[in-house]
């Protein structure tokens, strides 16, 4: 069993891998908890795909080598859209949906519209739509501690009133808190957890890993700061599992962890349903 | 609790960008109403829903906002607080605009919230404290014990660490009060805060909203109930997109007033120790029942 554990341990790239995977899953839940709070799913979703065409310029400018330059023009473009979808819905009278679906339709189409002009086929593109974590670098690693770091720091130093908004906006706005500014911090860490997860779980899966691991501590939780820990947890370990059923099944990574997130989501369910059921019957 | 006797309203300067801490403080004006409104118009989109209105509320005062549906009386309340800006006319609370207070509290109709977030009382009412807490600063022991004595004087201390979705409804808006009290707030709004709970928690509420009366806070609530408003409320401002009446409960509570709000179908009747009781005549088939 030890062995088992320890031989994918021998490849540098497993290593980075779970590094990285480790780091995502904690990013992803601890945004993803007010992801979930919030209502705002469809907002994640719709970052993971507005960037699409953000990656293509990317790799139309520089090509299929500089892997760098696909990350800031996908920050850039993901930073952007996420400013422009809070814009459009609290300058015009379109509810919050509709205009975070327009942005989102828009830029998705633009993304494959500019694919399309490419000639023959990218690795490093796909990559980026379906994920595949055993490819990250040193470098990405070291984008991803930064980024995620001070996306963790900005979080805890504005928790208190990132909570407020999130809860009670009518309290935050009486008691002066600006809610405009904290509403578009939000969007703009939503969109840099995106950027620095793409090439864990890609652009399909993004979605996955934003909401499960939150959503599985919120149903095993009752306090905030216990969802994120335990959400924190939940992602990491995810992460981990996943890219030893991707080791020795040969399944592909993203998919892999994202299955497993899912696995503890549905344990979780059916353990509060049984829970409450039992429970319940005692009481009658 | 104890509170300070008076606790100087904030300016918007000592709350820039991104809520600095409270250092900077400006006193209430000493002669100014606690509350003054001067020819508020106020709604939405360009459309007033309340026009005209003018009162004015000394501190300490309970305000009961009256009126049939569509009147204005959130409206009126959201504009009280600086949620809505007045379309004209001008909001003086303690001679300062809503917007340069922190001293307010507003309690929205209660299915305004998310019930199921995971929160405990206690997290719940040191929300109020946010601002007296400062950016990228941690409740201290003295927010702590502030926020005890909040649950406390509302009876939920036993509950403090409890999650909040299991309240009931009489228990969700003794929450708010704490929470208004832990904010240190001079003036409260409940905007209809009885609206789906039974008649036995009607009165428990009520007679929390007295003992604010205690702790020298002025109280403005909108309700449907006039008998209740009459009961409980030092003055009534009865709204129908403008004053229709605006006193004490026996110079609002007559029928003539009460028939440009309402329309013919109310009745006052006097009950026992000079209350009034409001009989609408419309749902007892035209008969006015034995006050």
């Amino acid at each position: 069993m030890l062995e088992w554990l320890i031989a994918p341990l021998d490849y540098a790239f497993m290593v980075r891998g779970i590094l990285a995977a480790v780091a995502v899953g904690i990013l992803c839940s601890t945004v993803g908890a007010f992801v979930v709070l919030r209502g705002m799913t469809f907002i994640g979703d719709a970052l993971a795909h507005a960037i699409l065409p953000g990656l293509a310029v990317g790799f139309l400018t520089a090509g299929e080598g500089n892997r760098d330059s696909l990350f800031w023009w996908a920050l850039a473009t993901a930073i952007v859209t996420s400013l422009g979808m809070g814009w459009i819905s609290e300058r015009t009278r379109f509810r919050e949906d509709a205009a975070i679906g327009i942005v989102f339709a828009g830029m998705f189409a633009l993304g494959i519209a500019l694919i399309s002009t490419v000639r023959g086929f990218s690795v490093d593109l796909v990559h980026f739509l379906f994920g595949n974590v055993l490819g990250v670098s040193n470098h990405d690693l070291v984008l991803i501690a930064s980024f995620g770091g001070t996306v963790l720091l900005i979080l805890a130093l504005f928790y208190k009133e990132l909570v407020i908004v999130s809860f009670d906006i009518t309290l935050a706005r009486t008691l002066r808190i600006r809610a405009g500014f904290y509403r578009y911090l939000l969007f703009v860490l939503i969109a840099i957890t995106v950027v620095l997860s793409l090439q864990t779980v890609g652009i399909g899966l993004m979605l996955a890993m934003l909401v499960t691991p939150a959503s599985t501590a919120h149903l095993l939780t009752k306090r905030l700061p216990s969802m994120l820990l335990l959400g924190s947890l939940l992602g990491a370990l995810s992460g981990i599992i996943g890219l030893y059923l991707s080791f020795y099944f040969g399944v592909a990574s993203g998919a892999a962890i994202v299955l497993v997130s899912i696995a503890f989501f549905l344990i979780a369910l059916a353990a509060t349903t049984v829970g409450g059921f039992v429970r319940r019957t005692r009481n009658a | 609790m104890t509170r300070p006797k008076s606790v100087p309203c904030p300016t918007r300067r000592s709350l820039k960008v991104w809520n600095r801490p409270l250092s900077e403080r400006v006193p209430h004006e000493p002669a100014a109403a606690a509350v003054s409104v001067h020819n508020l118009s106020a709604g939405y989109a360009q459309v007033p829903v309340i026009s005209n209105v003018s009162f004015e509320l000394q501190a300490n005062e309970r305000l009961a906002v009256v009126g049939p549906n569509g009147a204005g009386k959130s409206t009126l309340l959201k504009a009280l607080v600086g949620l809505l800006d007045p379309m004209s006319g001008e909001i003086r609370i303690h001679g300062h605009g809503p917007c340069q207070h922190i001293c307010i509290s507003y309690v929205p109709q209660r299915n305004t919230l998310d019930w199921h977030f995971p929160i405990t009382l206690s997290d719940f009412v040191m929300m109020g404290r946010a601002q007296r807490i400062g950016p990228f600063r941690r409740a201290r022991s003295h927010d702590r014990k502030v926020v005890h004595d909040a649950l406390s004087s509302v009876e939920l201390g036993m509950l403090a660490h409890h999650q909040i979705e299991f309240l009931s409804g009489g228990q969700q808006q003794r929450l708010f009060i704490a929470r208004a009290l832990a904010q240190e707030a001079e003036l409260i709004l409940f905007d209809e805060p009885l609206v789906g709970l039974d008649v036995h928690t009607h009165h428990e509420v009520l007679e929390l909203i007295s003992t604010l009366h205690q702790k020298q806070v002025t109280v403005i609530m909108s309700l449907h109930d006039l008998t209740l408003a009459a009961a409980h409320f030092d003055k009534l401002l009865l709204l129908k997109g403008e004053v229709m009446g605006f006193g004490s409960p026996q110079e609002v509570l007559v029928e003539a007033v009460l028939r440009k709000a309402y329309g013919s179908c109310l009745h006052v009747v006097p009950g026992k120790d000079g209350a009034f009781v409001v009989h609408d005549t419309a749902c007892s088939g035209g008969e006015i029942p034995n006050a």
